[in-house]
């Protein structure tokens, strides 16, 4: 028990300290480096030729700027609290609303991605941990080895170029209708499949040579039922703890494929308002995912525990 | 006198020789991707050169790569972006294995509030996944290549430092430390020559391994404009310059897209992390 309230501990420090970093770090950013971002704000929000010094100074006035740095930033952290995270420099809307709205698509493609990853190496994994080191093993280990090489970029192209552009299949880039999530959740969920296709492999090929499975099958068995009796739970514990893993590479994919696909999601909108220097927004957005992350290693924590009771006894590392 | 190998020791003989197949494989991919990076200058035309009358050049014919949208060398590009990415990615893995290293031997020396300040600082860190941590350094201090280093070296040490620390504290409690400790020796002399030679190996490893992943990390962020300024070339900007031009000219992409991916594959292969277990 003392173990998994301390993993849960740990969790919930990451995640006050990734708001207080993500607050701390975009202020520190907004004041220290060079350019002025009333100016920048000016010429995002009319365009350089309509903007000129009265402009200037009145967004300075409007958005604080003019204020002692230190009142800002307890202002900002104050707000962060609150869960009040101003308005979007570029476009003034509600920082909170723009990420409630961007979040759908991103919890759309990320879940999509996930079922993806999932119907390909779950049958894929079992197959090689089945028999390890056999032909199928073998061949898939060098597979995904280039798998996990080729960026998701370059996967998300190469959909692109066969499926849309050479097969007319599918459309290139967009997000009005279910046809377009085909595409970018493949690319997303290739990479995720080719390593937790191996994790499932391994586990399971762990779990095969236990003496409780062997076990299993001398009592008389069938094949069939020791796995799906004694091996799918036991093997299943690494595979969930990786996911906490996973999750840091799917957060990071999001950004990449969402700019590739032109997918309005937390990623797109990240990168956007870091390209337009849109500090609110880029601290919203970083704050969201952070915690997001640590949400989710909570939960697979959460989720082992219940899955294996021996983890009450054993060190955890996760 | 000849022994006769049981089955067990013909098979871990086998492995063996599979992954030296593939150890040598790989280096000498790295090996010719390095040559053609850095003889790159002397055996390709000027990378910024415009060509006008030659944009879209097919491969072989005019160049020998082809030429991009501005009639540009693709050949010359991809030496000159080569050199960028892995300069940049190798200050990156050099500077968190420095950092890691010298951290995680630290804690595990001092322990007690030295070890816990560190370790927290490496949980903090590892509280964001790796990109959207560079984006976000990247991008509040407006880019450039310098961001990128800093970003992804703050990204790297965590997990250099877990592994050095773990690997040093179970050295420590050997009994050969402990008697060169009531020798007299130095601290510095112990981390080092007791300590640091046991982790050396590991974090060789570990570091290759994440070469491999930062030149996905760096052309990803060139990717997303991140990084380095046009023109000067990097294999992911490129990609992302050719991409209004997949439909009508793909080997603009295709081309750098093959080598990347090639050169981290290279170097997944030369420390093959997939045969190792996973951590749990």
């Amino acid at each position: 028990m003392e173990q998994i309230v301390r993993s849960i501990c740990r969790h919930l420090f990451q995640g006050i300290c990734v708001a207080l970093i993500v607050a701390t770090l975009g202020f520190v950013a907004v004041n220290l480096t060079r350019g002025d971002t009333a100016l920048d704000v000016a010429i995002a929000r009319y365009s350089e030729d309509l903007t000129d010094a009265a402009v200037v100074e009145q967004i300075r006035r409007e958005e604080g700027l003019d204020r002692p740095l230190a009142m800002q930033y307890f202002q900002w952290v104050a707000r962060v609290i609150t869960f009040d995270l101003g308005r979007s420099l570029v476009s003034r809307e509600q920082v909170t609303g723009l990420l409630a709205h961007h979040f759908y698509y991103t919890f759309l493609l990320a879940a999509t991605a996930t079922t993806v990853s999932i119907l390909i190496a779950l049958p894929w994994g079992i197959l090689c941990g089945v028999y390890p080191g056999g032909i199928v093993d073998t061949v898939s280990s060098m597979i995904c080895s280039a798998l996990v090489s080729v960026p998701q970029f370059v996967i998300g192209l190469l959909l692109i170029l066969s499926l849309s552009i050479k097969l007319h299949w599918l459309p290139v880039a967009g997000f009005f209708s279910p046809a377009h999530l085909v595409i970018p959740a493949i690319t997303l969920g290739i990479g995720l499949a080719a390593v937790s296709s191996r994790v499932i492999a391994t586990s399971l090929a762990d779990v095969r040579g236990a003496l409780f499975y062997r076990f299993g099958a001398m009592k008389g068995l069938s094949p069939f039922k020791v796995l799906t009796a004694h091996g799918m739970r036991n093997a299943a514990i690494p595979v969930i703890t990786y996911i906490g893993v996973q999750a840091a590479h799917l957060l990071d994919g999001v950004v990449v494929v969402e700019t590739l696909f032109a997918w309005p999601g937390i990623g797109k909108l990240l990168l956007d308002s870091v390209l337009a220097r849109d500090i609110p927004v880029i601290q919203g957005a970083c704050l969201l995912i952070g915690l997001l992350y640590v949400t989710v290693n909570i939960t697979v924590d959460m989720i082992c525990f219940a899955l294996d009771p021996c983890r009450r006894n054993y060190q955890t590392t996760s | 006198m000849p022994q006769k190998l049981s089955d067990d020791q013909l098979e871990m003989a086998n492995v063996k020789q599979y992954e030296r197949l593939q150890r040598t494989i790989g280096l000498l991919l790295v090996s010719l991707i390095i040559l053609f990076v850095v003889t790159g200058p002397w055996i390709t035309p000027d990378p910024y050169q415009q060509n006008l009358s030659q944009v879209f050049a097919e491969p072989g014919t005019h160049y020998l790569l082809g030429a991009d949208h501005l009639g540009r060398s693709v050949a010359a590009r991809m030496a000159e972006g080569g050199r960028n990415t892995i300069y940049y990615s190798l200050l990156c893995v050099v500077g968190s294995v420095l950092a890691g290293v010298f951290l995680g031997l630290t804690a595990a020396w001092y322990g007690d509030l030295t070890d816990t300040l560190i370790m927290r600082l490496v949980d903090i860190t590892m509280a964001f996944p790796g990109i959207i941590l560079a984006l976000l350094i990247a991008g509040v201090t407006g880019g450039g290549p310098m961001a990128v280093i800093i970003a992804l070296m703050f990204t790297g040490w965590p997990e250099y430092c877990r592994i050095t620390r773990a690997i040093a504290m179970s050295t420590i409690s050997r009994p050969y430390v402990e008697s060169g400790i009531l020798a007299g020796f130095s601290s510095i002399f112990i981390l080092r020559k007791y300590i640091f030679a046991e982790v050396l190996p590991q974090i060789t490893v570990l570091a290759t391994l994440g070469f491999g992943r930062t030149v996905l990390n760096i052309s990803a962020l060139g990717f997303l404009g991140i990084g380095l300024a046009p023109p000067e070339p990097e294999w992911g900007a490129m990609i992302a310059e050719s991409l209004p031009y997949l439909r009508e000219s793909p080997n603009l992409v295709l081309i750098p897209a093959a080598t990347l991916s090639l050169t981290v594959f290279s170097f997944f292969l030369i420390a093959n992390p997939l045969s190792r277990k996973p951590r749990k």
